[in-house]
């Protein structure tokens, strides 16, 4: 149990461990940490090309962790000062190991700046020592190099390599003291550290720079007791070790990893250029079948346009057709219309005449009369019953709903909320008069509605029939009120009037069309002062599932060619470019002395060949005075501290710095050997010095250099092509794609402009209004005039037979009933025909007698009778009605062939006054002067009413300028010729209907 | 104190009510011919002048003939009082015309029909005797009204004002934008193609237009100019 609760605690613990590292503690300090004992391990053991690699990446987690010193703990803060400032040392370090006095001094100053080495006293200690030691910073208060001898014995207490400096410095003491075999003592009290050396072992464990210095330390004593030839072995290793070390293996190391980022940012540069060519490629392929895609479309559309052009051609055509049956329809029913005013004054003058307690002989005639006129009435009714029918169709009520919508203004301009409920039922009915009842419901709902009201349409289909209901919170009614607007069929002074009467016919006559419609209903639900609720049913239809193409075609980016760019080459060479010192005759001398100051060192002659060096160190003086451009300090075989070559290097003064190398080292050997220690001392620095300088490889140097160009100019060349690709695609866009996308979209838009035009253009919308309105007239106007029959047919028969039966106490009310009804109905048709269906313009009498001629051939050759026309051209015009007249010559020749008689008719027209008159004139009949006077009167027979109907079309649509229609005996008292008269159409507008 | 009197007059039955009347009620009337049509009416004439005519407007399939009668009675017979007698209950227009044209009076075919008095009125030279459902209608208001119908319609005429035309006009006066007038219901029409009409109105109604602009403002003060619309009757259409 406790056990499992430790290993829980535990798992907690080590989570909280995990969170808290997570947040407390940076990666990139760590890193930098650990790559800070890398540096400092890897100058130790002198393996410089690690100690680079291990300082780059210290450098960018130093410069990482930088950015976010601000976020980190105080403890952080500390570990990050540390670890900076141990960067420098650690470099410093280096560097001086290296003699490159600046760098190192570059990075001692960093510490000064960055950090005042708060961190730690060990690292006060190093900062110190290297000071100390290398001599860094101001003279005063630096250390001497006892002091640094105590600080390397202080740290050498926890550190090996700390303990061999101490030692190092101890012995080099002893030796600069003369006391030779106590230095040698102390360096041999080291040798268990190096006992197992062997130049393979080298880069282990061992600090071989530490090792050099013991080797140099060795000789100098060995030389010093007078040992001469383990002096020289000692030295020869310590040379040896000295090649080892001496190489400043950053540019190696940078040139390596340059190598390897060129390497990269040139597959990378190519792996561009092909993304490149791919994706322009693409474009180009894709461009090229948008563009093919939008010219499809484009010319899809203008099919579209011409099919519909051509489809609104064939629906004017139909509609027309439809159009001017209608407005022949409507004619006839005007023509009915004016049968029924005919009889007014005939009712007049018999309630007058029973008023007057007058003629009831009169009265009956009238009486009579009136019921032949009912009987041409309910004779026509007949016919057209047998001609007009229901548009019965399917359709969805929303498109009724919509148009109803669009009232809205209207409602709300009144201050009634007109409410529409969106309904999904399909019904089998006549469109356009469920249209005119909705309107009507709708009309009287709002005249009820007080403001603030609401009116609600809305549709339920319920089991085979749908209910559409017009609602509103208006007045209401009683069910007095009810019962008469349901049941009685006149409604002489009703507010409600004579719309809801219609509706109910137009419902009726649904229900006598077909057993189908036996769901029709027309109901009333109201209560006074509460609102009502005109309703009516309807069949309900199955519907037709409307499947519809979307056709989602993708708007078109044009194509265009993507211009590859040249690709520009890169000279990646990397050819190396030695530069070789100029060959001078100076030089030659001076290696020719150097040469003879080994030969010196070799022969023992060693003052001998401190004169030799002189004389060399002369010429090569000599020499940089003469080449130099700035003045630099002369060499001399003996000096102090001061190292002249390195000047000169830093300089790039060109010399032979091998020679100069040669003499120094010769120089060391023979300071040796005559225990010259303070020459040797300076001789064998500037050799050390100059040697590890030389190792600073120039062409590495340049390679480095031109491979950070090409890097950089790879990198600038994948950017720029980048920026090109990109700036190429957007000007593509902007000034081929754009463009082309717009013409394309104005394309369209025009298009598509024009197809909703297409049906407005070709008068579509127009006609198919007026053929409704035409419709929905007619269909009002069968309702008006079947009442006028149904309701009135009764009174001239009970009239007569009350005159017969001399019942003359109850005539006077009859008739004035009789009377009364009579007018409103009448009244009520009018207002129907108020709504002007006359459509003007100029009809070339020419072209209205050659469709006379087709019609009479047409009709003619039906019938078999050889009946011919004849019509004199007379280049006229009128103005009026096309179709009317249309009309008027095909009830003309109906008129003559209803006498089955070959023979000619004959059309003429001539001018007379302001109008044209038609004279139509058909020799085969013969009329009495009685049936001539009543040749326009209706009857059961003949249908010319409907020329004077017609004719008086013209004229109330003139002005009653006196249009006229006149029949009369023809020429000699033969035959019938009848003349009218309309307006001449005086030139104005152009004939449109030839 | 008798006088003579022709009736024109085309259905029969009529004609025999009318002849009835003047014999039971103005027996002073003497009759002295009955006409059903011009052809018949005018040889009457050159035979025996009437002191007075009572003339049918329509005859025969022309309704407005009787217009012509009278004024050529005016003009050849200038004694002859003339009384129209018409079953023309609605048509204003005629009954105007027909008084331009020298009538003394029209009597309606509706209500009590022909009195003597009426008649004897005319006998004594009234001018514009008129029965009940005529004198129902104030003359003065009468006549503007159907003067600026007449304006309105010859302005129609004139410039072949069509009813779109005119809904259009008084909807602008109105207020209604095009987008709104190419809503209504009795406007089919798109937003489009009522600029075009705007157009044309404007080319129609100022035909020597001099280089002015002319906006709708204008355009529809010049329709009221021409009583193409009424300014005293702006209704919007539902």
């Amino acid at each position: 149990m406790p056990r499992n609760i430790c290993s829980r605690l535990r798992v907690v613990v080590v989570l909280a461990c995990l969170a808290l590292g997570a947040c407390s503690t940076h990666p990139q300090l760590e890193r930098l940490e650990d790559e800070v004992t890398e540096m400092q391990h890897s100058q130790r053991t002198a393996d410089n090309i690690a100690f680079y690699r291990a300082r780059q990446r210290a450098e960018r987690y130093l410069r990482l962790a930088g950015r976010t010193a601000r976020f980190f703990s105080e403890e952080d803060r500390l570990r990050y000062a540390h670890a900076q400032t141990q960067y420098h040392l650690t470099s410093a370090a280096y560097y001086y190991m290296l003699s490159q006095q600046n760098r190192a001094a570059q990075e001692m100053l960093q510490i000064d700046e960055d950090n005042p080495l708060t961190a730690s006293t060990r690292q006060w200690l190093e900062y110190r020592y290297l000071c100390g030691y290398y001599g860094y910073g101001p003279e005063v208060g630096r250390l001497g190099i006892r002091q640094c001898q105590g600080i390397a014995n202080q740290l050498a207490a926890s550190d090996d390599y700390w303990r061999v400096e101490a030692k190092l410095i101890e012995a080099s003491l002893l030796s600069s003291e003369g006391n030779f075999s106590a230095a040698l003592d102390t360096l041999r009290s080291m040798e268990p550290l190096y006992v197992e050396h062997k130049p393979d072992a080298l880069n282990a464990e061992l600090f071989p720079e530490s090792l050099s210095r013991l080797y140099e330390q060795m000789s100098v004593a060995y030389a010093g007791l007078g040992n001469k030839y383990l002096s020289d072995s000692y030295r020869n290793q310590y040379l040896d070790l000295l090649n080892e070390i001496r190489e400043d293996k950053e540019l190696p190391a940078r040139r390596a990893e340059l190598e390897k980022r060129v390497s990269s940012v040139r597959r990378l540069f190519f792996v561009t250029i092909a993304f490149i060519a791919l994706a322009a490629a693409l474009l180009w392929l894709l461009a090229r079948r948008w563009r093919k895609r939008g010219r499809e479309y484009l010319s899809q559309l203008n099919e579209q346009l011409d099919e519909e052009r051509r489809e609104a051609g064939e629906r004017y055509a139909l509609h027309q057709l439809q159009a001017e049956k209608n407005k022949r329809d409507n004619i006839m029913r005007k023509a009915s219309l004016s049968i029924v005013t005919g009889v007014i004054p005939l009712i007049d003058r018999m309630r007058r005449e029973i008023h007057h307690k007058g003629d009831y002989e009169y009265v009956s005639e009238l009486a009579q009369e009136i019921d032949y006129r009912n009987e041409v009435l309910a004779k026509w009714i007949q016919t057209r019953q047998g001609m007009v029918n229901l548009h019965i169709e399917n359709f969805a009520l929303r498109d009724i709903f919509d148009i109803v919508a669009k009232n809205k203004p209207s409602f709300s301009a009144k201050g009634i909320h007109l409410d529409v409920l969106p309904t999904d039922a399909t019904v089998k009915a006549d469109k356009a008069l469920t249209l005119f009842m909705l309107n009507t419901l709708m009309d009287n709902a709002q005249k009820f509605t007080p403001k603030d009201g609401t009116v609600r349409i809305s549709a339920e289909t319920e089991g085979d029939y749908v209910e559409i209901g017009v609602e509103d919170t208006g007045v209401g009614l009683t069910p007095e009120e009810k019962r008469r607007i349901l049941d009685e069929k006149v409604l002489t002074s009703d507010n409600h009037g004579f719309g809801i009467l219609n509706c109910k016919g137009i419902i009726d006559k649904y229900r006598k069309t077909d057993d189908f419609f036996r769901v029709c209903r027309f109901g009333i639900e109201s209560e006074k002062g509460k609102g009502s609720r005109f309703w009516f049913r309807l069949p309900k239809a199955l519907r037709k599932a409307a499947t519809l193409i979307a056709l989602c075609l993708l708007l078109i980016a044009p194509s265009a060619c993507t211009p590859y760019d040249s690709l520009f080459s890169q000279d990646v060479s990397l050819e190396s470019n030695t530069e070789t010192a100029p060959y001078d005759s100076l030089l030659t001398q001076a290696a020719d002395f150097a040469d003879s100051v080994y030969y010196a060192n070799t022969e023992a002659r060693y003052e001998d060949a401190f004169t030799y060096a002189d004389s060399a160190f002369a010429c090569l003086n000599h020499h940089c005075r003469l080449n130099s451009n700035t003045p630099l300090d002369t060499l001399a075989s003996t000096g102090r501290g001061h190292v002249v070559e390195r000047d000169w290097w830093m300089a790039d003064f060109a010399t032979d710095y091998f020679t100069i190398l040669d003499l120094r080292n010769e120089l060391a050997v023979a300071s040796l050997a005559l225990n010259r220690w303070a020459d040797y001392r300076y001789n064998n620095r500037a050799y050390t010095t100059l040697y590890k300088l030389q190792s600073i490889d120039l062409n590495i140097a340049k390679d480095c250099r031109r491979m950070q160009r090409t890097y950089a100019d790879m990198v600038g060349l994948i950017v720029v092509l980048l920026v090109v690709a990109l700036l190429f695609a957007l000007c593509y866009y902007l000034l081929l794609v754009r463009p082309r996308n717009r013409l394309h979209r104005l394309q369209e838009q025009h298009i598509k402009e024009q197809s909703s035009m297409v049906e407005e253009d070709s008068g579509l919308s127009r006609l198919q209004f007026e053929e409704n309105r035409l419709y929905v007239q007619n269909q009002v106007l069968d309702n008006c005039l079947s009442s006028i029959k149904h309701e009135t047919l009764f009174y001239p028969g009970r009239i007569r037979h009350m005159v017969e039966n001399k019942a003359f106490d109850d005539l006077p009310e009859l008739v004035d009933y009789y009377s009364e009804v009579y007018m409103t109905l009448t009244a009520c048709a009018a207002r129907q025909l108020e709504a002007s269906t006359f459509r003007r313009s100029a009809v070339s009498l020419d072209s209205l007698f050659s469709y006379a001629n087709s019609y009479l051939r047409k009709k003619s050759q039906a019938k078999g009778v050889a009946l011919m026309l004849s019509a004199e051209p007379s280049g006229l015009a009128a103005e009026g009605d096309n179709v009317l007249l249309q009309y008027m010559m095909e009830v003309l020749m109906d008129d003559a062939l209803t006498l089955e008689k070959e023979g000619v008719l004959s059309l003429s027209a001539q001018r007379e006054g302001d109008f044209v008159q038609v004279v139509f004139t058909d020799e085969r009949i013969r009329l009495s002067e009685g049936e001539l006077q009543q040749f326009f009167e209706p009857s059961t027979e003949h249908a010319h009413v409907l020329m004077r109907q017609i004719i008086r079309e013209h004229d109330e649509y003139f002005n009653h300028p006196g249009c006229r229609i006149l029949a009369s005996p023809g020429k000699e008292g033969e035959g019938l010729c009848i003349r009218f008269t309309i307006p001449i159409h005086r030139g104005k507008h152009d004939s449109n209907n030839d | 104190m008798s006088w003579k009197v022709i009736i024109v007059e085309d259905v029969k039955l009529e004609m025999k009510g009318t002849v009835e009347i003047f014999r039971t009620e103005i027996p002073e009337a003497e009759v002295i011919g009955t006409a059903m049509s011009e052809a018949e009416f005018w040889p009457l004439m050159e035979k025996e002048v009437p002191d007075m005519v009572l003339l049918d407007l329509g005859l025969g399939g022309s309704t407005t003939i009787g217009v012509e009668i009278c004024r050529r009675l005016r003009k050849e017979f200038s004694s002859v009082k003339v009384l129209i007698f018409t079953g023309e209950v609605l048509n204003e227009k005629l009954w105007v015309d027909v008084l331009d044209a020298g009538a003394n009076g029209i009597v309606l075919k509706t209500g009590e029909l022909l009195t003597r008095d009426e008649v004897r009125r005319v006998m004594e030279g009234k001018q514009w005797v008129f029965n009940q459902p005529i004198l129902e209608k104030i003359v003065e208001r009468f006549r503007q009204a159907v003067n600026a119908e007449t304006m309105r319609r010859k302005a129609i005429i004139e410039y072949d004002i069509d009813e779109y035309d005119e809904r259009y006009l008084r909807h602008l006066a109105l207020g209604y934008t095009k987008d709104q007038i190419s809503t209504l219901r009795t406007m089919p029409f798109s937003t489009k193609s009522l600029e075009k009409r705007q157009a044309d109105l404007i080319a129609r109604l100022f035909p020597d237009n001099d280089g002015r602009t002319v906006n709708s403002v204008r355009l529809v003060v010049r329709a009221i100019e021409l009583h193409i619309i009424d300014p005293e009757n702006l209704i919007p259409d539902d």
